[in-house]
């Protein structure tokens, strides 16, 4: 067979290089000369003329709309920005992998806002959820557009970009009005985010304000000026974080000053964030030195340091800061994670109720005793409980059991089920597979011709067309809205993406500041950065990417809403277009015969499989649901081990031998050639951030060392015994 | 096939050059139209989702990859995705809103009804019952005339695999046309 297979393509090449179809059936047997005359016919197929009108309008649709993306491209788009070159945003809030990619995410998607700009059809002052969707009557041509400013004109004001979420910004004593990227910003005028929200406040001197979710800002002086004269920029912080990136000068009496209830801090060529809660302030340096002061005290925090001032009273002394991700293995008044103890206190921000088992990041402040307190944890990645997915026909519908494609679904209270399903229409179940191999629903909906999406985002504006998050959300009536809504509220929003790209809203309802999934199908519009029916995707390694996708190609998306808006994709992969399909993701018990998550299957020898797959490992399954409900495994992939995590500290070196370095606190790192260092600056005094990661059997390697300040001395410990343990102990 | 300045002209489109934009546009629309046609049998439709697909290469351009996969393979991925979307919207698998072309009289034989000039009203009929792999890698090579490695990249499958769909595939048309015109 496949002799005749070769033969019938080499004569149709034959053909193709202009030989007669009598020279090409030369010499072939009656059923293969029989083939190329099918072929040879097809090929003087007639078609029809197009419509030289519907051809003319078209290309004319397709320049007008290239014009017009040409020119929105010059805008700033609201894609992930560039976090400052912090070794504790970045390291502190990623593993050291995921960070290295989500980096390289975030510079792609901020060189594309550079070089490129916005999402094709995007409007001024898009976010990333913003509908993309260009329409071409009725717009102005784009040659009367006007750019958006990408950055401050004079040094009297701020340019307001990369706006995600809700932003506002309040004029003197004006109301508060929605802000956009490209408006400018003086003094006197405020600028706060809503949750889920972030804005940056861009000087003209290069100097740039990152306001992070449910923060607000006071510009109260802005005279950012490049021409020899003092630049000072002088804000207000009332809440929230910030996190500033200041340009360096050298002209004296330049200030960049940031003021909170608590205290203030004074910086030059710094970076450096302030979170400022109700109780406190707090200050963390990641480049240079920041004078930090209330109450007549000024204590200096540099590069790898911390200060906290509590209400009314002086900044504490600098400590040093630990940060990283990991496992949790435990939880409560002390954490464990990737095999440390890390201590909470009050004052602890606990974001995504993480538990034992799911993987989150820490950012928080090494005592002088050596006590890790942790800032903030937020839950990163929830473990894989054993889930499964599956596509068919409904065979049964009961009160407590369904069967889809001939496999039983249990269902309870929780599980979500689209209305009107019935006997016969195609739908998609997911949900847990219990330990038993019972399947349980979560959610059964009907596949029909529209696509589904839930996320959940922060309310910009309500009305007859709703906009969260950026996105324009249209409601019918039809929609269920629960409670009163109003501008600001996070909500979980779910309902159908229309043909005409409209996302048609079934439900709203009040969201937890802990629910930020999301999770929707659409159509693929770029892959570089993703960019999924007109939202932007961030992604890390953790990222499981399925298929070979393109553009075009349709995929269903699965992540979370970070903090300041980025929605950052657990999963894409392509949109199964055969029925009876399932998903498995779970442990193996068995992997001759196979169960996954409980659950048994086949393979056959088409059935890829990752090597090294033992019992105990966590593994997906993707398959066939056969005629019979035997589940055919197509794929079997190794979620591959991470680790226990990896994190960083900061301390001030004391001593130093070859491999070996002896901090403030006498704590001493031994390493080896293999560990990234550049060694020739080190003296006493120098602080160092250090990377290490902890592998699956729990060995804490070292990754990297970092030389980020110069102390003129080393500061001496001197364990005090603390009365007050119920807050900031870190003098 | 292939081009040399079809490449620069897509460099020059990604880069916002609306010229070259329109010559790709120039170069495919009739081959994109025939292949929707082929898929949809509707001619209004089919001048639809031409449009259509323009306008999805254009919202993709900057993320296409020359290297990756060929241009006009890549242009069909889209194409055959806006179909496929058509068919998923109205929950049909084929059109049949067609009229019938008159066929070849009953007293041809098989070679005869073969040899016998097609109108693509009766190729659709044909290639409509075909398996849905066959049935691009027959349209795309054959009424499109993209090479065996286009269809291949096309279709993200291999050269191989594609050799054998279009051998399964003619020989499953000719039994089709045979069938229709019997």
């Amino acid at each position: 067979m496949r002799d005749r297979e070769e033969l019938l393509q080499e004569r149709l090449e034959q053909l193709e290089r202009g030989a007669s179809l009598e020279e090409c059936l030369q010499g072939l047997g009656e059923e293969d000369a029989t083939l190329l005359r099918t072929a040879a016919e097809l090929r003087t197929t007639r078609f029809p003329q197009r419509d030289p009108q519907a051809v003319t309008e078209q290309r004319a649709a397709l320049v007008h709309q290239a014009k017009e993306q040409r020119h929105m491209n010059r805008e700033p788009a609201s894609k992930p920005r560039i976090r400052p070159e912090s070794p504790f945003t970045l390291w502190g809030w990623l593993p050291l992998p995921a960070a290295a990619a989500l980096v390289v995410v975030l510079l792609v998607a901020a060189s594309v806002v550079a070089l490129v700009g916005s999402s094709p059809g995007g409007s001024r002052g898009d976010s990333p959820g913003t509908d993309t969707g260009g329409q071409i009557a009725g717009e102005a041509p784009a040659d009367e557009l006007e750019p958006v400013l990408l950055a401050a004109p004079d040094p009297q004001r701020a340019v307001l970009r990369d706006t995600r979420g809700l932003v506002e910004i309040r004029s003197g004593d004006g109301d508060w009005q929605r802000g956009e990227a490209g408006q400018l910003i003086s003094s006197a005028d405020a600028v706060r985010t809503g949750a889920l929200s972030a804005a940056t406040l861009a000087f003209y001197d290069g100097s740039a304000a990152h306001l992070g979710p449910a923060t607000e800002v006071v510009v109260d002086d802005l005279a950012a000026r490049t021409d020899g004269g003092p630049r000072v920029v002088a804000l207000t912080q009332l809440r929230g974080e910030t996190e500033h990136d200041v340009a360096e000068t050298a002209v004296e009496g330049s200030l960049y000053a940031v003021h909170t209830g608590a205290g203030s801090g004074l910086a030059q060529g710094t970076k450096f964030k302030v979170v400022a809660a109700a109780a406190f302030t707090r200050f963390y340096v990641t480049e240079g030195s920041v004078a930090v002061s209330n109450l007549d005290v000024v204590v200096t925090v540099v590069a790898g340091q911390a200060t906290t001032i509590n209400l009314g009273e002086a900044p504490l002394a600098p400590v040093f800061l630990v940060s990283g991700d990991g496992e949790v293995f435990e939880i409560g008044s002390v954490w464990i994670v990737a095999g440390q103890s890390l201590l909470t206190d009050s004052s602890t921000v606990i974001v995504g109720s993480p538990q034992p088992g799911d993987w989150v990041a820490f950012e928080g402040r090494i005592l002088i005793d050596g006590t890790r307190l942790v800032d903030k944890i937020v839950l990163l990645w929830r473990h894989p409980a054993n889930r499964f997915a599956l596509t068919g026909a409904v065979d049964v519908i009961g009160d407590t059991q369904w069967t889809i494609a001939g496999r039983k679904v249990g269902v309870d209270g929780e599980t979500a089920i689209d209305e009107g399903i019935a006997v016969g229409d195609r739908v998609a179940a997911s949900g847990v597979a219990l330990s038993d191999g019972t399947l349980l629903a979560r959610s059964i909906r009907a596949l029909d011709d529209r696509l589904h999406f839930e996320f959940t985002g922060v309310v910009d504006s309500v009305g007859d067309q709703w906009s969260i998050s950026g996105r324009a959300i249209a409601v019918d009536e039809n929609t269920e809205i629960e409670g009163v809504i109003a501008t600001g509220d996070l909500v979980a929003v779910e309902g159908r993406i229309l043909d005409d790209g409209i996302w048609l809203a079934r439900e709203i309802e009040p969201a937890d500041e802990d629910e930020r999934e999301f999770e929707f199908t659409g159509t693929v519009d770029n892959t570089d950065p993703w960019e999924v029916s007109g939202i932007a995707l961030a992604t890390d390694e953790r990222t499981e990417i399925e298929g070979d996708i393109g553009v075009g190609d349709r995929v269903e998306v699965e992540g979370e809403v970070l903090e300041d808006g980025i929605w950052l994709a657990s999963e894409i992969e392509l949109v199964d277009k055969a029925l009876f399909r399932f998903h498995l993701v779970g442990e193996a018990s068995g992997v001759e015969p196979w169960v996954v998550a409980g659950v048994p299957f086949t393979v056959d020898g088409d059935t890829e499989i990752d090597d090294g797959i033992e019992v105990g490992d966590l593994v997906k399954v993707r398959g066939r649901i056969l005629e019979d409900g035997t589940l055919l495994a197509e794929k079997i992939k190794l979620i591959a081990h991470l680790g226990l995590g990896c994190f960083s500290y900061t301390g001030a070196v004391n001593g130093f031998e070859e491999g070996k370095i002896t901090l403030h606190n006498w704590q001493t790192i031994i390493f080896d050639d293999e560990v990234e260092f550049e060694d020739d600056d080190l003296e006493i005094g120098s602080v160092i951030l250090v990377q290490v990661c902890v592998d699956d059997d729990g060995n804490v390697i070292v990754v990297k060392i970092i030389i980020i300040f110069f102390l003129d001395e080393v500061p001496v410990v001197v364990v005090l015994v603390d009365d007050d343990d119920d807050d900031d102990d870190d003098d | 096939m292939h081009d040399p300045g079809e490449q620069t002209r897509v460099v020059l489109a990604q880069e916002g050059n609306v010229d070259a934009l329109g010559e790709l546009y120039d170069q495919h629309h009739e081959s994109v139209f025939r292949y929707v046609l082929a898929r949809v049998g509707d001619r209004h439709l089919a001048e639809d989702l031409t449009g259509d697909v323009f306008m999805k290469m254009l919202a993709g351009l900057n993320g296409y990859r020359p290297k990756q996969v060929p241009f006009r393979a890549w242009l069909y991925r889209i194409a055959r995705n806006r179909v496929t979307d058509h068919y998923r919207r109205e929950g049909l698998r084929t059109h049949t809103a067609l009229d019938e072309a008159d066929g070849p009289s009953p007293d041809d034989d098989l070679e005869s009804a073969v040899e016998t000039s097609l109108t693509v009203e009766r190729v659709q009929h044909a290639v409509a019952d075909l398996d849905d792999t066959q049935r691009e890698v027959v349209v795309l090579r054959f009424l499109i005339g993209l090479s065996l490695r286009e269809v291949a990249a096309a279709l993200e499958k291999s050269v191989g695999a594609v050799k054998s769909l279009q051998h399964r595939g003619l020989t499953a048309l000719r039994s089709q046309l045979a069938h229709e015109r019997s």
